[in-house]
């Protein structure tokens, strides 16, 4: 195993590394699922596809935190696990280290393994049930080549107590551990040869309040130790703008916006992320009533709506405009279209300006900010094909 | 005041296993009056959805429950036999689960689901005869066109879905998780209730859909008059739909009051790390302010406060059984620091800058 390992140069890449570029690049990625499908229709090239993730362009900077938030079943999970080589993308292009890593070879994959590791929401299902928490975190390090006999048994006592476990749980197994406890393994696995990127979906979904936020903090404090960058998959707005450096709102495998946080929670300008800040519950006052702002579920991905992916469900629907032509993501600053958060969103900032790396793709943008206040979107029922 | 629509008194489950028994629930008291939405709040495991399922009397047969009351509507449900609390199940009282799939019939139309309540706990004058019954749901599949039925598509209606009468005749894995979220609050409302017991209803859900859910709840219930008593993990949930709460915490209630005074001031320690340990969007802290540890075992709970392990606040009195003090009218906290005779030093607990974390260490 090792000698098929040293055939691959470790392409460091940093003497080429600059501050601009990017540690991870996704260019018009695609994930298609085939359906379940007769065969007939498929011999009659009926089939369809589910298009979880559909033309998503992405980059990640070093020691960056990029949060993705969006309904279920928008392409989060889909979407993470096609940047980790998980799922082999379906079209587009992803760069790491500035290495096309679009098409690599299994042995080239365990190379990158090392160095973008994934976290998954449910702790439990992605350990080993049959092996001890000191086995689960030794392996990576022996297939790595980071250490073996005593100074593993060093390295996985150091990790546990990294992770605010004890050196003497090494000898226990998953299911002897709370929920909180594994994820705390989960994580210290997933740091344990020291990887440059770690692709987190929900991670903290499945965990009671106290908990997250001992994780939440522990994750924190990991990222400056280990000069991590973060993908932070999670549907809990609140969690993601505490967690995360730059924000990304999908919908229907489609990035609708993105910005740095204050953009997207001081200056929301996609209506579904409108609409979505709007809908949090929260602890920090008291409205008469939560706010219905998004009425009904998203439409099928195998059949997503022809212009923009959010018109069927849109409270500040345009016209026909919205229904035939599919919005490119802009930047909100060169637009006339931008307006204020709306009154119903707790923020921070009272005024704020875009930047040039916020953007959303929605018509307003074209038009005036003035004309969209005062705007009424037609009833979904009356909206155009 | 009304007469409460539930009141409960001293309330205790153990639960016998082989080598320990467990302190599910630990002596607790509360009422729900009618019409209010009273939420009890508290993390995994401490004793929210035990407290629901013993007052159904749907707990296996190793869990032994005692109280000094249990009454809902002046009549005391101590005393039901199993047939008299079966008919009162989905009848005066119903319950709505976190997980539809799990107490919906897949191979049973909704309608016809919703339909066979409105027959036994309505006053519909439909047979419920066994055979009529089994044809009724595996050979016609709907029982169109009777009363029951209608008064099905009806409650469709009510909880919003679109087009009820298609959809009667679909069966639960044809719906998207949100709408049979609504067909179980549909199945709950069917038999008239006067108290609805919510165990999560909304958990599994977007909050998008969750916010239709909660509001289509308290229209109900300003449309019927229902009680429901709301249990949630969600401290945004809890502010945003209940009137009154009670926070839970390994088997024992820890403070009850008014939604609004708890959230505005909190008295207790445990209610307060609870709240500053969530992330809000209007908050710039670079970490979280963190409850240290973890849930004591619930077999061997330490004596007294069961949170001594992790308050900050901690003194030697909390050994001691905790009792409740009403800090304000309807406002009551577990908690030593309440006492006349608290240590002079722990005077400064109470004011409302006092943060006793380390403040961003995590373990
Ligand atoms: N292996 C698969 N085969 C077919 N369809 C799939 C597969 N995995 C995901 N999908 C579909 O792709 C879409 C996106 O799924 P994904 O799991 O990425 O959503 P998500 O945002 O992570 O949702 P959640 O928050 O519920 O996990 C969904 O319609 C889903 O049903
Ligand atoms: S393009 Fe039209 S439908 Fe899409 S988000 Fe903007 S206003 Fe709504
Ligand atoms: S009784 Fe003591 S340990 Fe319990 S919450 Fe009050 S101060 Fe803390
Ligand atoms: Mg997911």
């Amino acid at each position: 195993m090792n000698s098929l390992e040293s055939e691959i140069e470790p392409e460091t890449g940093t003497e080429t590394e600059t501050a601009a570029e990017p540690l991870l690049k996704a260019t018009d990625l695609q994930k298609y699922f085939e359906t379940e499908t007769g065969l007939t229709e498929r011999i009659l090239g009926n089939q369809q596809y589910v298009k979880a993730v559909d033309g998503v362009d992405l980059s990640i900077d070093r020691q960056e935190t990029v949060g993705v938030v969006g309904e279920s079943g928008c392409g989060k999970t889909t979407l993470g696990r096609t940047l980790s080589k998980l799922y082999e993308p379906t079209g587009g292009t992803i760069e790491f280290d500035g290495e096309d890593i679009t098409d690599l070879s299994s042995k080239e994959l365990r190379e990158l393994r090392s160095r973008i590791q994934v976290i998954f929401q449910d702790p439990l299902s992605s350990l080993n049930p049959r092996k001890t928490v000191g086995e689960i975190l030794g392996k990576p390090l022996e297939i790595h080549d980071i250490a073996t006999g005593e100074a593993k048994r060093e390295r996985v006592a150091e990790l546990l107590e990294e992770v605010g476990l004890q050196p003497s749980h090494a000898s226990r197994y998953p299911h002897e551990f709370s929920g909180g406890q594994r994820q705390r393994i989960g994580i210290a696995r997933a740091i344990s040869i020291e990887p440059d990127l770690i692709i987190a979906d929900e991670p903290v979904s499945a965990l009671d309040v106290s908990v997250q936020a001992q994780i939440i903090n522990m994750m924190k404090r990991l990222q400056r130790k280990y000069d991590l960058s973060y993908v932070f998959i999670a549907h809990d707005l609140s969690v993601v703008k505490h967690i995360s450096d730059r924000v990304m709102v999908m919908y229907l495998g489609n990035i609708v916006e993105q910005g740095p946080k204050d953009a997207i929670f001081n200056n929301p300008q996609h209506p579904y992320t409108r609409a979505l800040l709007s809908s949090i519950p929260t602890i920090d006052e008291t409205p008469e009533k939560r706010r219905t702002a998004l009425q009904g579920t998203p439409p099928s991905p195998i059949d997503p709506p022809s212009g923009c992916p959010f018109s069927t469900r849109c409270p500040e629907y345009i016209g026909p405009e919205c229904s035939d032509e599919h919005p490119e993501l802009e930047t909100v600053a060169d637009k006339p279209g931008s307006i204020d958060a709306p009154e119903d969103v707790p923020t921070i900032l009272e005024e704020y300006e875009s930047p040039e790396s916020h953007h959303a793709a929605c018509h307003w943008l074209e038009r005036s900010g003035d004309e969209r206040w005062s705007h009424e979107a037609p009833a979904i029922g009356e909206r155009g094909e | 005041m009304s007469n409460p629509m539930l009141e409960i008194e001293n309330l205790h489950v153990e639960f016998e296993t082989e080598d320990e028994s467990v302190q599910a629930v630990d002596g607790i008291s509360f009422e729900i009056h009618p019409g209010e939405v009273y939420g009890i709040v508290g993390e995994s495991g401490s004793g929210k959805s035990v407290t629901a399922l013993s007052i159904m009397a749907l707990l296996d047969s190793n869990a032994n429950v005692t109280a000094d009351r249990v009454r809902f509507d002046g009549t005391d449900l101590l005393s039901k036999t199993d047939s008299e609390m079966r008919s009162i199940r989905g009848g005066e009282i119903s319950m709505i689960f976190q997980d539809p799939m799990n107490s919906l019939n897949p191979v049973i139309t909704v309608g016809e689901q919703i339909a066979e309540v409105v027959r036994h706990h309505g006053d519909v004058n439909e047979s419920t005869n066994l055979v009529q019954e089994m044809r009724r749901k595996y050979v016609t599949g709907t029982s169109a066109d009777s009363a029951s039925w209608r008064r099905a598509v009806e409650l469709l209606e009510t909880v919003g879905i679109p087009d009820p009468e298609t959809r009667a005749q679909e069966y639960p894995h044809q719906l998207s998780g949100g709408m049979r979220q609504r067909v179980m609050i549909a199945q709950a409302l069917a038999g008239d209730p006067s108290l609805i017991l919510a165990d999560e209803p909304t958990t599994a859900l977007d909050v998008s859909i969750e916010a239709q859910i909660l509001n289509q709840l308290l229209d109900l219930r300003d449309e019927f008059g229902v009680s429901v008593l709301l249990i949630t993990h969600d401290l945004g949930v809890v502010r945003e739909t209940c009137d009154r709460v009670a926070v839970m915490y390994a088997g024992e209630l820890m403070e009850k009051a008014a939604v609004e005074e708890l959230f505005e001031d909190p008295q207790h320690p445990y209610t307060r790390g609870l709240m500053q340990s969530i992330p809000r969007l209007t908050d710039d802290r670079e970490m979280l302010d963190v409850i240290e540890g973890s849930v004591p075992n619930l077999a061997a709970k330490p004596p007294g406060c069961p949170f001594q392990d992790r308050c900050a606040w901690a003194f030697e009195a909390c050994t001691q059984p905790l009792e409740e003090h009403e800090v304000d009218p309807g406002h009551d906290v577990a908690c030593h620091l309440h006492r006349e005779d608290i240590p002079e030093e722990l005077g400064e607990w109470n004011s409302p800058t006092a943060v006793r974390t380390d403040g961003g260490d995590d373990r």
